[in-house]
């Protein structure tokens, strides 16, 4: 059962997910890799850890700044199977991802690519979090909201390596962090952290959907 | 390889910290996903007091405190600290509680995946299980590394450990005369000639002779131009018995030690030689036949490169300290026949005594001079006391000579103080004895580790029985001496490269003697005073002590275990002092120590702070203070 916005933190199963592409524009550039983790309440389960690898004959150039090889890509799994295990480790969980949009997005086109629907979950973004709480200081110091400086904020060790499993857990940890100070005010619950798109957004996201094979 | 799950981050810290780090690499391998990850905010309870675990964690980033119900502080710990380990292994409530002091990430292993790496790893286990046992393994081992044999310090030793100073250089343009000089002044037979820190030539004693006196050159002229220049050199790592060879081969005697072009030491065909008989056996045959201070003081230079070799063989640090006072005592008896040979016989029979760390055998590289005179009872002032003062003066500063600095409290044969006859001794120590005031516990305490070194073994036998009856019947005496041992701050452990103690103060340094070895040197010696022991070495004195049922035969133990650790953790500290041309001390880097050592150290205080507990059950100590 998907939570709703009544769901405390405390309880809140979430799937932090990370993407690799070759670019930042959905639908037109290549999706590599998909990484995740669950988040139980306050805690991240690495027993489902996962990052599966999405299967390409012909990669192009640029793969390799992921840590990614041709090979790799090659032994990678089918686009379809990576789409259905995320669906199912998905289920039940509200998406977790730092910057979400950018993942939610890629995510969707994928799932459009293959003629399904995406799921469409309660989404949790880590980058507007952090721009909320810091806010309450004041203005906040340019780059302030990346991953990793978002992560130093709460005493956060940076991460080696930069795939999409150790980026998902990152993000994982960095939410516990925040959660951990939304939650010194009292109990809060999914409404008060997920991300709530504007009607603009939605309408685009709506538009996006109905022409989607336009070009 | 693309559909493995890559938490090779978690597996690199879990191997990087104990007891994961004793896991087999495939184990490891299989550990983070079954693990999870939590977040806890600073001041907030990991674990209550008194609760049960369910889980071990293990802190990833971030600090953790544990206090009992008191709010004593027990141990503070960062990265790689586990949490209810102990409490889980004997499914017990924990024992203290756990709060972090900075916002935690914490690893959370399950309570079934503990007990199955336990079972399956004994390694693992032990380590929840039982501290003071592990420490035992630990000095159980260094016991077993005894050196066996002394060949291998020539076909082993690398150039650089036998490298004892720093070279003494000259620059290129300096004179004859001033390199003639500095060889005087520094008693060497060769001096390195450098130009802008590299090494650009050497200069011999024979050069001197056939260059310059034989040849009429001008004492002024450069020493460039009658150094030999480019000498042939030799790396620190490599073999001793390549730069024997290689000094055979071109038969010199003198090859400078070169690293990156610039000298770091001189190894001389002397050095060599000597190398085969670093054995203390040698060195202490050869001090009873110097010709005078002098001599004494060439042969007890030699004394701290016979230690280093013996460390390098793994010697303990009770063996080593055996080595380094059976030395000291070589010198002190030659210094005190030299004296006699140009005093005439005494005027009355005497003992000469020696007090403190080597009269329980167990000086240290830092070197002192703890003694005292005991006269027959014949003595008389007016007749005797210039021939003992004169005694005492030439012994003291021979030591001095030799590089045994004077004590600094005048702890020492040269004060009138500690140059009696018999009866006065035996009157001060009953005064010692029945008016302990805080410093006649003092002064008591460093007379009580008494040895006999020169002279009439009988006056110091009867001056030792005064002492022992005398100790054994004043429990207000013995109560004093508990007193002052358990008021010792003893260290809780290591946070971040610190150490730490119940104030939850940080101090920068460790200083193993008064933080640790001193501790137990005073309980040990209270016990034996209180048993009327005859031992002065400190783990005699616990063998004794817990014969006489004042010990525990476990406490005995892990004292004597906790003991010998820190023992050597501070010879091996002194060594690499020497190595590196400083004075050595009793003060310790903590960030220069292995996690090894660390987490025995953390043992061997603990040991340490519940004997202290002990001996305040067992003396009066609180009426005291």
């Amino acid at each position: 059962m998907t939570p709703d916005d009544r769901t405390p933190l405390a309880t809140l199963p979430l799937l932090a997910v990370d993407v690799e592409t070759t670019g930042l524009k959905a639908g037109h550039d290549t999706l590599l890799a998909v990484g995740w983790v669950p988040v139980n309440g306050s805690r991240i389960d690495l027993s489902g850890a996962r990052r599966l690898v999405v299967r390409h004959d012909d990669p192009g150039g640029a793969v390799t700044i992921h840590g990614l090889t041709h090979d790799d890509l090659e032994e990678g799994r089918p686009l379809v199977a990576v789409l259905a295990e995320l669906r199912e480790a998905l289920a039940g969980r509200a998406f977790l991802a730092h910057h979400a949009p950018f993942d939610v997005a890629f995510l969707d086109a994928a799932f459009r690519a293959v003629g399904e629907r995406a799921p469409a979950p309660p989404v949790v973004c880590t980058l507007v979090l952090q721009r909320r709480l810091l806010s309450r200081h004041g203005e906040i110091p340019r780059g302030a909201l990346r991953l990793w400086r978002a992560r130093a904020h709460y005493g956060l060790a940076p991460a080696k390596a930069h795939d999409a499993l150790n980026d998902a857990i990152a993000c994982a940890e960095l939410y516990l962090a925040q959660a951990a100070e939304i939650s010194t005010g009292g109990v809060s619950r999914l409404g008060d952290v997920r991300l709530r798109e504007s009607w603009t957004q939605r309408l685009r996201a709506w538009l996006r959907a109905r022409f989607a094979r336009r070009d | 390889m693309a559909l493995d799950v890559e938490l090779a981050e978690i597996r690199d810290f879990l191997a990087s910290h104990a007891p994961f780090d004793r896991l087999p690499p495939n184990v490891l391998e299989s550990l983070p996903s079954r693990l999870s990850i939590g977040y806890h905010r600073r001041g907030s309870v990991v674990l209550a007091e008194g609760s049960t675990p369910t889980e071990l964690l293990v802190v990833r980033s971030g600090a953790v405190e544990f206090r009992d119900t008191d709010g004593n502080l027990f141990e503070r710990g960062s990265a790689g600290t586990c949490i209810g380990g102990g409490a889980l292994a004997t499914s017990s409530p924990q024992p203290l509680g756990v709060t972090t002091i900075e916002d935690t990430l914490v690893l959370a292993c399950p309570a079934e995946l503990f007990h199955d790496l336990g079972r399956r790893y004994v390694e693992f286990a032990d380590f929840f299980e039982d501290r003071a046992g592990e420490l035992h393994e630990a000095v159980t081992r260094q016991r077993q590394q005894h050196m066996s044999d002394t060949d291998r310090a020539v076909l082993t030793s690398k150039v650089g450990h036998l490298v004892r100073r720093a070279p003494v250089t000259i620059r290129a343009d300096a004179t004859i005369l001033e390199a003639a000089q500095a060889m005087t002044q520094e008693r060497i037979s060769s001096v390195l000639v450098i130009d802008q820190e590299h090494l650009v030539g050497i200069l011999t004693d024979r050069d001197l002779r056939t260059r310059v006196l034989a040849a009429g050159v001008d004492p002024a002229t450069p020493v460039s131009a009658v150094m030999t220049p480019d000498p042939r050199a030799i790396g620190p790592d490599a073999l001793a018995l390549e730069a024997l060879l290689e000094l055979g081969r071109r038969n010199i005697h003198h090859l400078p030690v070169v690293e990156d072009g610039r000298p770091s030491g001189m190894i001389t065909a002397t050095d060599l030689l000597r190398l085969q008989q670093t054995s203390p056996v040698f060195l202490v045959g050869d001090i009873a036949k110097a010709p005078d201070v002098a001599g004494v003081a060439d042969l007890a230079a030699r004394l701290q490169g016979v230690v280093m070799s013996l460390v390098r063989q793994g010697t303990s640090a009770p063996d080593a300290g055996r080595v380094v006072t059976t030395v000291a005592d070589a010198i002190e008896q030659r210094l005190i026949t030299l004296a006699e040979e140009q005093l005439g016989p005494p005027p009355v029979p005497y003992a000469w005594l020696t007090l403190g760390s080597r009269a329980r055998f167990e000086q240290a590289l830092a070197p002192d001079q703890d003694h005292a005179l005991l006269l027959h009872d014949d003595y008389r002032p007016e007749e005797h006391a210039a021939w003992f003062r004169d005694l005492a003066e030439f012994v003291t500063s021979g030591l001095e000579t030799v590089g045994y600095p004077r004590c600094r409290g005048d702890k020492m044969a040269t004060n009138p103080k500690w140059r009696q006859p018999l009866v006065t001794w035996q009157a001060q120590v009953l005064r010692w004895v029945r008016t302990p005031t805080p410093d006649a516990v003092l002064e008591a305490s460093v007379f009580f580790d008494l040895r006999h070194q020169y002279g009439d073994p009988a006056l110091t036998a009867q001056l030792e029985l005064t002492q022992r009856r005398a100790a054994q019947g004043a429990p207000i005496f013995l109560a004093h001496m508990a007193a002052a041992a358990a008021s010792h701050h003893t260290p809780l452990g290591f946070f971040r490269g610190l150490v730490v103690d119940r104030s939850g103060e940080h101090r920068d340094t460790l200083d193993v003697k008064r933080g640790g070895i001193n501790t137990i040197v005073e309980i040990a010696r209270l016990h034996a005073l209180a048993c009327g022991s005859e031992s002065t070495a400190t783990l005699a004195r616990l063998e004794d002590a817990v014969a006489a049922r004042l010990l525990s035969p476990v406490l005995g133990a892990d004292l004597r275990d906790a003991w010998e650790f820190l023992a050597h953790v501070r010879l091996l500290h002194q060594v690499e002092q020497v190595r590196a041309g400083k004075a050595p001390d009793n003060r310790v880097d903590p960030s220069s120590l292995s996690q090894f050592e660390k987490r025995h150290l953390k043992a061997a205080f603990g040991v340490i702070r519940f004997a202290q507990g002990a001996i305040a059950q067992h003396y009066p100590v609180r009426e005291m203070t």
